[in-house]
């Protein structure tokens, strides 16, 4: 007989073996699924929920169990953070630790994770239920990881597409850099479409500049000014002596009308006084003190020459006529006093006689024609016969969409993401790809690290339009007829606006400016404009206007820019209203801030002279909304009741009245001619 | 390259799992190599961080501080202390914040800032900013008076 | 007294046991004809023929590979079923439903760790079980048929895995299908219209994506079934390889079927009368019930123990979404077309139209040119060994081409060293 037919022993034991192992790895299998960490997170805050609620709110919590998610279709987002995070919108959980405490802040106010969910502002892996593939931090993982939130405002810019994004200051800094630096003239940015910026027109540059000058600019702008808004081009000295020989070759023909100064009268005292009543510093620094508008001029007298200086103040607009400068009223004798004046005292040493122009080499004219082209001038200095360059660098379009694996950082060790690559560009623009065309900006960390946070904001995604809050650029505004001769003359619009076109230095736009103002005081203003706050250091230029131009502007103000809002109001006060109104003045503490019969505080306008130098009407509209009128005044909105605002404005609008003769004089105004 | 593993390391035996155990071994090997390698730097954030820390301030209170001086420092002066260029002319002072034991109390700051400090009993000359500025914009500010009066000097 | 009636236990007793033989027909088999019995009467068994050679029984004759290639393709029907249930085949859904597979479904990442590591596996493993086919000279006669069905097998198990690659849709999934059906494009005359076919148009989309999904999930396991079908159902009419033969029929002995009076026609599969049961020696001979199921019971535990190992501690890989505009670089084919690609950076004629056409033909071809019986059924048999010399050479050299393409390519297909 054969042996039984059954299994030897041996593959018995192997059976018990593996039955085991079967058994061990399957509840492996069950024990893997059930140890989700969301589901232990999920336990840890209902102990946490006990403690931090009293019975009452406990009984109203909504049970918590299972995986929670935030569904956006339209964003193509789901969100499954609340999962762990149970305590984001309950304010009971403000001491809980993480993932339970309560969001800070107001922002889920104002940004509802219903319509927003969490990765559109924070990143991260929304779909993910576990700490890693959240991507809390950086990680192989996942593409883009939560950010810091020391860059989060990247991700503002994603929706908000003006240029002042609300509350995300980085973002704002980084996109006035991107304007003020000039990277539009270079590269296409969405967002920043029809922004342009542009250096001086150079036609006759040749007839402007001392020689000596031009060569150290081209190697270094910073060394003449240290805010200086021209690039360093890093060029060789080949390139800067040919563009030398090219720039100080264009000569063309300027209304030099000096030839009958006679400079050897010229007299500096005068000039210096004309320089302080002018107000130049309003827009022009000094030491780095005043405005940004035009050229600081510490060492005007380096750069340029007499009588281009002389030629320029006299009519600006000839020689630039896309500058922001004004033309003054100003006699050939006191346009001499101030060129002596500012040629003089604003120099670091005697730069000596100008030299006669130096023989032209046509050889080096044409190679420094050439660098100019090729190195992009023309995209922001206007030159005849040599068109604009466009945008010569790459477009950034999608630029943070860019693969970052395959960018170079220059340096080893360096995180491969795109903002480092940003950073890093921007502080070193020839450190990472060689040659590059892009000139050193001479960025501070903090400015590079801002603009390239603004960029990091600029992704292809096609965001559905109801998220997107756009800044259209208003259209420009170009008065026409007596006034805009005037206008363009005096160059208001450099500093005032009209519709949100125009300048920003100055607070007070023309829009509703005739219901605002009495005319009288708007002609006499513009005669010898003064400082209606003490505390603002950015004042009105002395025009030497004459008075036929002042009632001109005064009569286009009262009748164009009217506000029938503002007009409307029923300016029949009552002397109980008037009384009242006093006493309100009083309660509210107005004199923190306001001078009365020089009394009081130096924040706002002084309120001595109201009733001659404001409309009723706008001071009604005004106290009861001044954010409408003027986001970011100082002038706080009280919530005041229509009884009360009634009452101070009849109480205003009565003073000043009975001085109505007497010439205005404030505390601290230039001292009249 | 990217690859979502549970373990730091094993990166080409994850994606060719099935392949081998000598090819394995020799990718073990290199990926407990790569795994003492240095973080990478992050020299954008490193930026942004270095500026903060001379402010010795967190994001919300460096917000706070750019609406401080927007909107108090007139009066409140630069650094809370009361020596703002408006101070001389409001009687009562402006008190200094940087030894307030209120300021660190945020509902009371908040409550002043918003309803103004005529709501607490006080002088009527801290106006109320409820109405100007966003409740956001407020939580900033309380953060920065809670850290003037935090600050040691 | 009369006879008691039947109690409710017995009655319910009696009733189970006749369901359980409507079913199951025979009870525990006690007798070696029970045995046979067990073997004929089940459908699911008679795959397997009654009685198995000793010498197959020998894990280390057979190292028990298509078995495992079955089993492989069992588990990854089963998960790929379940897979279906969540997975929608248009791009970005296609994604997301990866992602909710990893981050919510319940086993989901378990589901889909096994069915890739599976599929992985059983590329290698029907390789391995081809190779074992080729050193122990298995493919003669009379199994020359059985080779080339193999060697569709194999062919289909790489597209029926390349074709799951696209499927996740992300970064991966794109670029490797990418490089792959480019290699595809490189077949001479119709390359283009090959690729065009794939692709349902020029570039990868959702038409890609739709044909990949229907081919992975209908036509080629359908296809797979079929052949794998009769791929078994020869070799359980062959027999297995190495067994010892006997020139005159033996006679029935006790209790057992008779080993030589059946014939088996198989219409025109076979080229012989019978099956060759007629020409085996029952004494080197045992039941396949239990001493070959049992065997086969053993292996699938262990398979299935070993890929949830596998499946819980390594991730299967998932990049980001699939962006026709980021290339990787370098763009890699999946691991078993890497040789390919590393041939077709040096040449794309060579790599891509001539080594595997040629590999593909000789393969086919080989059983038909390398006539004869002798050494068939060992190891490396001595007979053999210029067969055996040239295969192992050419098997070397894929699989250095494999491992180079893998892990010594870096961007620009450079060389790199991976530690």
């Amino acid at each position: 007989m054969r042996e039984p037919q059954i299994a030897p022993p041996k593959l018995n034991v192997t059976f018990a073996v593996l039955g085991i192992a079967f058994l061990a790895i399957f509840s492996w299998v069950f024990f893997h699924e059930e140890g989700a960490e969301w589901r232990s997170a999920q336990s840890r805050f209902r102990q946490i929920e006990v403690r931090v609620k009293n019975p009452h709110q406990l009984a109203q919590a909504a049970e918590v169990g299972g995986l929670r998610q935030i569904w956006l279709p339209e964003l193509n987002r789901v969100d499954r953070c609340t999962t762990c995070h149970l305590g984001i919108d309950d304010p009971a959980f403000v001491n809980a630790p993480a993932p339970f405490t309560t969001h800070p802040g107001t922002w889920l106010t104002t940004h509802p994770p219903e319509r927003f969910g969490c990765t559109t502002c924070h990143d991260g892996q929304g779909e993910a239920t576990d700490v890693e593939h959240a991507a809390h931090r950086p990680t192989e993982l996942f593409d883009r990881p939560m950010r810091p939130l020391e860059t989060i405002e990247a991700n503002c810019g994603t929706c908000h597409r003006s240029l002042d994004p609300p509350e995300a200051p980085r973002l704002a800094e980084g996109r006035r850099l991107i304007v003020a630096s000039g990277c539009v003239s270079c590269h296409d940015i969405p967002g920043f479409e029809g922004m342009t910026f542009s250096g001086p027109a150079l036609d006759s540059i040749g007839n402007k500049i001392r020689p000596a000058w031009l060569g150290g600019w081209l190697h270094d702008p910073k060394s003449y000014l240290p805010n200086s808004k021209m690039a360093d081009f890093r060029l060789t000295p080949n390139e800067i002596a040919s563009l030398q020989a090219f720039l100080l070759s264009l000569r063309a023909q300027l209304p030099l009308d000096s030839t009958g100064v006679r400079w050897n009268r010229a007299n500096t005292d005068a000039g210096r006084a004309l320089f302080g009543e002018l107000r130049c510093v309003t827009c022009h620094a000094i030491e780095g003190r005043g405005g940004t508008m035009g050229p600081e001029l510490t060492r005007i007298g380096d750069k340029v020459k007499r009588d281009w200086l002389f030629s320029f103040l006299k009519d600006p607009h000839r020689a630039q006529p896309a500058t922001a400068m004004l033309q003054y009223r100003l006699t050939d004798d006191q346009l001499r006093d101030l060129t002596a004046f500012l040629l003089e005292e604003y120099r670091t040493g005697d730069a000596g006689p100008e030299p006669p122009p130096a023989p032209a080499d046509p050889l080096a004219i044409a190679a420094g024609r050439e660098t100019f082209i090729r190195r992009g001038c023309a995209s922001c200095h206007h030159l005849a016969g040599i068109p604009d360059s466009g945008h010569l660098g790459p477009s950034l379009a999608g630029v943070a969409d860019r693969d970052p694996e395959q960018l170079t950082y220059g340096a080893p060790g360096v995180r491969r993401t795109i903002e480092n690559y940003l950073f890093l560009k921007l502080e070193k623009p020839d450190a990472l790809v060689q040659p590059s065309l892009m000139p050193t900006f001479h960025f501070t960390p903090i400015q590079a690290a801002d603009i390239a946070l603004a960029l990091t904001g600029l992704r292809k995604t096609e965001l559905p339009a109801s998220y997107v809050i756009t800044h259209d650029p208003p259209p420009a505004y170009t008065p026409a007829g007596p006034f805009g001769e005037l206008a363009t003359r005096y160059r208001c619009m450099s500093c005032h606006s009209v519709n949100g076109s125009g300048g920003t230095l100055s607070t007070v736009p023309f829009d509703r400016i005739g219901s605002q103002l009495q005319r009288d005081y708007i002609a006499t203003y513009l005669m010898n404009p003064g400082a209606v706050r003490v505390s603002v250091e950015a004042r009105m230029p002395v025009f030497h206007m004459l008075k036929d131009e002042a009632q001109t502007i005064a009569t286009y103000f009262d009748s164009v820019f009217r506000d029938a809002a503002i007009d409307t109001y029923d300016t029949q006060f009552s002397p109980a209203d008037e009384r009242r109104g006093g006493e309100l003045y009083a309660q509210f503490g107005c004199a923190g801030c306001h001078q009365l019969n020089t009394k009081g505080g130096y924040v706002g306008p002084d309120l001595t002279d109201t009733g001659r130098r404001l409309k009723p009407g706008w001071i009604a509209a005004w106290l009861a909304s001044p954010e409408k009128y003027k986001p970011g005044t100082l002038q706080p909105d009280y919530g005041l009741s229509a009884a009360d605002v009634r009452a101070l404005t009849a109480y205003l609008s009565g003073l000043g009245r009975a001085t109505r003769t007497t010439p205005v004089t404030k505390p601290g105004g230039p001292v009249s001619r | 390259m990217k690859n979502t593993h549970g373990f730091g390391g094993f990166v080409g035996f994850v994606r060719f799992g099935g392949f081998g155990g000598f090819v394995g071994f020799v990718v073990l090997a290199a990926g407990c190599h790569r795994a003492v390698a240095p973080p990478p730097s992050d020299p954008m954030l490193d930026a942004i961080r270095a500026e903060e820390r001379t402010a010795g301030l967190s994001y919300a209170e460096g917000q706070g501080r750019q609406l401080f001086g927007q909107y108090c420092s007139t009066c409140h002066g630069d650094e809370g202390k009361g020596d703002g260029q408006n101070a001389s002319n409001l009687n009562p002072a402006p008190p200094d914040f940087t030894t307030s034991k209120t300021m660190k109390d945020a509902a009371y700051v908040r409550r002043v800032i918003a309803e103004g400090s005529a709501a607490v009993g006080r002088s009527p000359l801290s106006p109320p900013w409820g109405k100007s500025l966003r409740a956001q914009e407020i939580e900033y500010l309380v953060a920065y008076c809670h850290a003037l009066a935090s600050k040691k000097s | 007294m009369m006879e008691s009636r039947p109690t409710i236990r017995q009655r319910i007793r009696t009733e189970f046991g006749r369901v359980t033989k409507s079913v199951m027909r025979i009870g525990w088999p006690q007798t070696d004809k029970d045995r046979a019995a067990v073997m004929i009467s089940s459908i699911f068994l008679h795959i397997h023929p009654a009685r198995v050679s000793k010498h197959a029984l020998k894990p280390s004759y057979t190292l028990g590979l298509g078995l495992i290639s079955a089993i492989l393709f069992g588990i990854l029907t089963l998960t790929g079923l379940a897979l279906m249930l969540y997975y929608v085949p248009y791009p970005a859904e296609a994604y997301r439903s990866m992602k909710d597979l990893q981050f919510v479904v319940t086993f989901g990442v378990i589901l889909r760790n096994m069915h890739r590591w599976s599929a992985h596996a059983m590329v290698a493993v029907v390789f391995f079980h081809m190779c074992r086919v080729f050193w122990t000279g298995s493919y003669k006669t009379p199994r020359e048929f059985n080779w080339v069905i193999g060697v569709v097998l194999f062919l289909l198990t790489l597209l029926l895995s390349f074709t799951g690659y696209l499927l996740p849709w992300d970064q991966l999934a794109f670029w490797a299908i990418t490089v792959g059906t480019n290699i595809a494009a490189y077949a001479p005359v119709v390359g283009d219209q090959i690729k065009f076919l794939l692709l349902g148009g020029h570039v990868i989309g959702p038409t890609t994506l739709l044909r990949f999904y229907v081919m992975h999930c209908v036509l080629l396991p359908l296809a797979v079934v079929m052949l794998v079908s009769l791929h078994i159902w020869r070799v359980r009419k062959d027999g297995l390889s190495g067994a010892i033969r006997v020139d005159t029929p033996v006679a029935e002995k006790g209790g057992a079927f008779p080993a030589s009076t059946k014939t088996y026609g198989l219409m025109a599969l076979t080229r012989r009368p019978s099956a060759s049961v007629d020409a085996r020696d029952p004494n080197d001979e045992v039941f396949a019930w239990p001493h070959l199921l049992y065997r086969e019971l053993l292996v699938t535990v262990a398979v299935i123990v070993a890929l949830h190992t596998v499946s819980l501690l390594f991730m299967a890989p998932l990049e980001s979404i699939a962006d026709p505009t980021r290339t990787p670089n370098p763009a890699k084919a999946p691991w078993y077309f890497l040789g390919l690609q590393e041939l077709v950076s040096h040449s794309a004629f060579i790599g891509g139209v001539l080594v595997p056409g040629l590999i593909v033909l000789a393969l086919v071809a080989l059983p038909y040119l390398d006539r004869g019986t002798q050494g068939s059924g060992r190891w490396f048999a001595p007979e053999r060994r210029v067969a055996n010399t040239i295969y192992t050479a050419v098997v070397i050299v894929a699989v250095i081409l494999t491992i180079i393409g893998t892990f010594f390519r870096g961007p620009n297909w450079g060389w790199v060293w991976p530690w």
